[in-house]
């Protein structure tokens, strides 16, 4: 009867494919970490098992209404995919609606909203583990301010943001990836976004616009002595109307696109995608910047 | 001679494969520790070692699985064997 010899190559062969195999079935099973399973195992009862299952009505949506009384003076929401939608109110408190949805039972389990009392600051965020469902879900946030809000700061990566009938004197920072920006009624407005185009229109002493692809439209309702206005952009058109009354030294510049500007100019010296002038005394500073972008500045 | 030479070859050939395969495995350690490390010092939050471990690790097993428990080629050199064998048998006749 013969025997099999076993060298030691053949033990380590064998133990190094045991570990690699099992790291491989770790590997599955921690990267799921128990969502798919669990959108699976939706109920012990099938037929709860097919009413759970999101195809069938288009995702899972959860709404929720919350108010939150204090002497908040600065509003503060960061979002990551949902739409932020802020409007002025006359309630005491702040009012959240939030709209969850996800496709998966375990991904909208995952996702919270945290409403955090920091004394004069409410901060409204969207929370969620990291995991492999982790961008499985969004929140959409309404929120209705109370008076006697003094800043809004709004965050978010591929929603759009939208500010409405707020009232007036509210400074405003407003940032989002891809998504759009549409604000009215800003004192100080700081406005980003990379891919998204922004609206707005603003009454304070600074305005900062900045955005990559997008363009830009808005108006400068006023500007304070002495103020500023920066906006810049790469690939998008900048469109912006002006009040006569603008006291302002203005400085329009594009590597190749147009510029154009309806105000009445003093000093002006225009060159071929370049215009340098002054309005009223020049007590202000108002600089556009694109690279291949037209530039327009209109008369309100 | 001839066939102890060709026997030779063979044992070789497996053992190649074998070898080439711990060899293989054992890179697969060091780097999938050492991005699990990388990750974990970073950032303890998302795991994202674990996509390398799987994607590069299914080549592994299948590496493993044609070193020692399918010998690719054994098939072709026995039927290549008996190919011979029925040659001598023709030339003797």
């Amino acid at each position: 009867m013969s025997r099999t010899r076993v060298s030691g190559v053949d033990i380590a062969g064998i133990a190094l494919g045991i570990v690699v195999i099992a790291i491989v079935i770790g590997s599955v099973v921690l990267l799921a970490r128990g969502r798919l399973f669990s959108f699976q195992w939706a109920g012990p009862d099938p037929k709860q098992f097919w009413h759970d299952r999101p195809f069938q009505h288009g995702g899972l949506r959860e709404e929720k209404d919350e108010q939150v009384t204090g002497a908040f003076t600065t509003i503060e929401i960061r979002n990551i995919a949902g739409e932020i939608d802020i409007h002025g109110g006359s309630q005491d408190g702040v009012q959240i609606h939030s709209v969850k949805t996800a496709m998966f039972p375990a991904a909208m389990e995952n996702l919270t909203v945290a409403v955090e009392n920091q004394g004069s600051k409410l901060l409204i965020e969207e929370r969620h583990d990291a995991g492999f469902f982790m961008s499985a879900g969004t929140v959409s946030f309404t929120i209705t301010l109370p008076k006697g809000i003094k800043a809004i700061q709004a965050h978010s990566v591929s929603g759009s943001i939208t500010v409405r009938n707020v009232p007036p004197g509210i400074d405003q920072n407003l940032t989002t990836i891809s998504g759009s920006i549409s604000t009215d009624g800003a004192r100080d407005l700081d406005a980003s976004s990379t891919s998204g185009s922004v609206q707005f229109a603003s009454a304070g002493d600074r305005l900062e616009v900045h955005s990559v692809s997008g363009s830009v439209q808005g108006r400068i309702e006023a500007l304070g002595r002495g103020g500023s206005v920066n906006v810049r952009t790469v690939s998008g058109s900048v469109d912006v109307e002006a009040p006569t009354s603008l006291d302002a030294i203005i400085s329009l510049r594009s590597v190749s696109g147009g510029v154009s500007c309806d105000l009445p100019l003093t000093a002006a010296q225009q060159g071929r995608n370049t215009l340098d002038g002054k309005i009223g005394s020049g007590s202000g500073r108002v600089e556009i910047t694109t690279t291949s972008g037209p530039i327009t500045i209109r008369k309100m | 001679m001839a066939d102890a030479n060709e026997k030779y070859k063979l044992a070789r050939k497996i053992a190649e494969r074998k070898v080439g395969f711990i060899r293989h495995a054992a890179i697969y350690l060091l780097v999938i520790a050492g991005l699990a490390i990388i990750n974990n010092v970073t950032y303890t939050g998302y795991q994202w070692w674990l996509w390398p471990a799987l994607g590069w690790g299914i080549g592994v097993v299948s590496h493993f699985l044609s070193a020692f428990l399918y010998q690719s080629g054994a098939l072709v050199d026995r039927v290549a064997k008996r190919e011979l064998e029925k040659m001598d048998e023709s030339n003797k006749s």
